[in-house]
């Protein structure tokens, strides 16, 4: 469980640079007296281990490249920086890798992974929050004048959860999945709105936002998606990370109306 | 007596006019506040203001016209040239008000949006009673009346959330289409502004003079419509450059058939 929790509070001494490896995301945090510098790097290795990595001192190259972000908080004692994971600040698209059809008058639930955010605080004031792995926009509607931006994201599109490897950059749904319709539904493109859902952990470390429930009515209509209340029912000993981002509405529910988007 | 009668009797119907302005005017500070409440935009709040105070007090002053014993309808007729004159005068300015109505009724663009309007593109600044104000993107303010509005054809590129960036090339005819056509996805796979829905598309445009015609197109986030299509003209050079895939120069071929002479070549000391 150690090796896949990379959040939490770190400590950093005046004058230090700290290190860690997300996933894909390098992410240096350096402290001043009065200041904190905060720099990523993305790559295309996705390692499943995140580690704290040493900084030799006087590795001063990486402050004076671009993109380095300043903060500063003025005379503060704390030094500890909180790392928090969170879940995406828009709904997620997931689409599986080969579409999956769900039998008719069926019930089983699907696992979906989405990508993670990482957000840095200090004094319980958030600095800086941005995805372990900067996702594709994709667009999400019937047409490209009805709809809306979300990210989009690939998904093995699991049947059993711990069914291949868990990466701790990403949090698994579960989608509660039930066609009461007479024809099998084709599974290729669904919409979570993680932004609604609260993430919390597993004693194993493993990362799940609240589960989903989709259900279809015997005339193949999509009943309003639903947010199962509390913890995932997947696992037990879950305790919460971090809360919705957002609040679900009549509206934003209602939209999720065509979270499954059959061909 | 007569006259303090008469005096009396004059200083009523002054009073009486002074009242109906008063109250006219106390009228119109009502219907504003109530107007500041209601769910409007701004340039809908402000033509809804102004038509509803010019009728309010118009009516107030027509009324209090009326109380001082003046006789409007024999004030019209003996300014009737002088309302016909008026009346073709203002005619134009009639006509843009009028389209102010229609154009905030039907509200094709608002304030913020970007418009292009028979050829000039700008920002919306404010949609007033008798013109829009566009400030273009070399900052110059451009007012167009809203009778021409209401005429031109208008595009709004900001009122969708996402927009296609629609790109022309050629590239020569001697060129394995499947292999253009592999690296053109390739690169709007890549590319993290290229939106995943809708997906990219590839028509085949024609047999041109000198090229076969390709339009590709990729979708984009409004806001980064611009970095999007910049950024994959330059990825496509340089793709095409590193596959040697030629986008050729137009070029013509002179071709001397079995019915003309050769076409002579001289070769000159040097070449």
């Amino acid at each position: 469980m150690a090796s896949r929790v990379w959040w939490g509070e770190k400590r950093v001494p005046i004058g230090s640079t700290s290190r860690w490896r997300i996933g894909p995301l390098s992410l240096w945090v350096h402290r001043r007296e009065g200041e904190w510098r905060v720099a990523r790097e993305e790559d295309d290795d996705a390692s499943d281990a995140p580690t704290e990595i040493a900084v030799p001192e006087g590795d001063d190259n990486l402050w004076s490249r671009a993109g380095v972000l300043r903060y500063a908080l003025g005379a503060t004692h704390d030094d500890a920086i909180t790392l928090t994971p969170r879940l995406a600040d828009r709904a997620v698209v997931a689409k599986p890798e080969r579409t999956l059809f769900i039998p008719p008058d069926t019930d089983m639930s699907v696992y979906v992974s989405s990508p993670l955010w990482v957000s840095l605080s200090v004094s319980g004031r958030e600095l800086a929050s941005f995805p372990v792995q900067t996702p594709w926009e994709t667009w999400f509607g019937p047409s490209p004048r009805e709809g809306e931006l979300c990210w989009a994201t690939r998904t093995a599109c699991r049947l059993r959860w711990d069914d291949g490897t868990y990466r701790p950059h990403r949090a698994l749904t579960a989608v509660r999945v039930q066609n009461r319709a007479h024809q099998a539904m084709p599974f290729d493109k669904i919409k979570i709105p993680v932004n609604l859902l609260g993430l919390y952990v597993a004693p194993d470390g493993t990362l799940w936002s609240q589960d989903v429930m989709l259900e279809t009515a015997a005339d193949g209509t999509l009943a309003p998606l639903q947010i199962q209340q509390g913890p995932p029912g997947t696992v037990g000993g879950l305790t919460i990370v971090s809360d919705p981002r957002d609040q679900p509405t009549e509206r934003t529910l209602a939209r999720a109306i065509g979270a499954w988007l059959p061909h | 007596m007569n006259d303090l009668l008469h005096w009396f009797r004059d200083a009523r119907l002054v009073i009486e006019a002074v009242g109906i302005l008063l109250l006219g005017f106390l009228l119109t500070r009502l219907v504003g506040r109530q107007l500041k409440r209601a769910p409007l935009h701004a340039q809908q709040r402000l033509v809804l203001l102004r038509l509803s105070n010019a009728i309010i007090l118009g009516f107030a002053v027509a009324t209090a016209l009326g109380a001082l014993g003046l006789k409007l309808g024999v004030l019209l007729g003996a300014a009737g040239v002088a309302t016909v004159a008026l009346g073709f005068a203002a005619q134009t300015s009639v006509s843009n008000l009028i389209s102010g109505v229609f154009l905030m009724v039907e509200q094709p663009f608002v304030v913020g949006d970007v418009i292009d309007v028979g050829g000039i593109t700008g920002e919306v600044l404010s949609i007033d009673l008798i013109a829009v104000r566009l400030r273009t993107f070399d900052n110059v303010l451009a007012r167009i009346p809203n009778e021409t509005m209401l005429k031109a054809n208008v595009k709004n590129m900001t009122h969708f959330q996402i927009r296609r960036v629609d790109m022309k090339l050629g590239v020569a005819y001697k060129e394995d289409l499947g292999r253009v056509k592999a690296t053109l996805f390739e690169l709007a796979e890549r590319n993290i502004l290229a939106l995943r829905d809708p997906a990219p598309q590839l028509q085949y445009l024609g047999f041109g003079d000198s090229s076969i015609d390709i339009q590709f197109s990729v979708w984009a986030a409004r806001p980064h419509f611009l970095d999007l299509r910049n950024s994959l003209y330059e990825e496509i050079k340089k793709a095409f450059d590193e596959k040697g895939i030629e986008i050729p120069f137009p070029h013509r071929t002179l071709y001397a058939g079995s019915v003309t002479l050769p076409i002579p070549v001289k070769m000159t000391e040097g070449a």
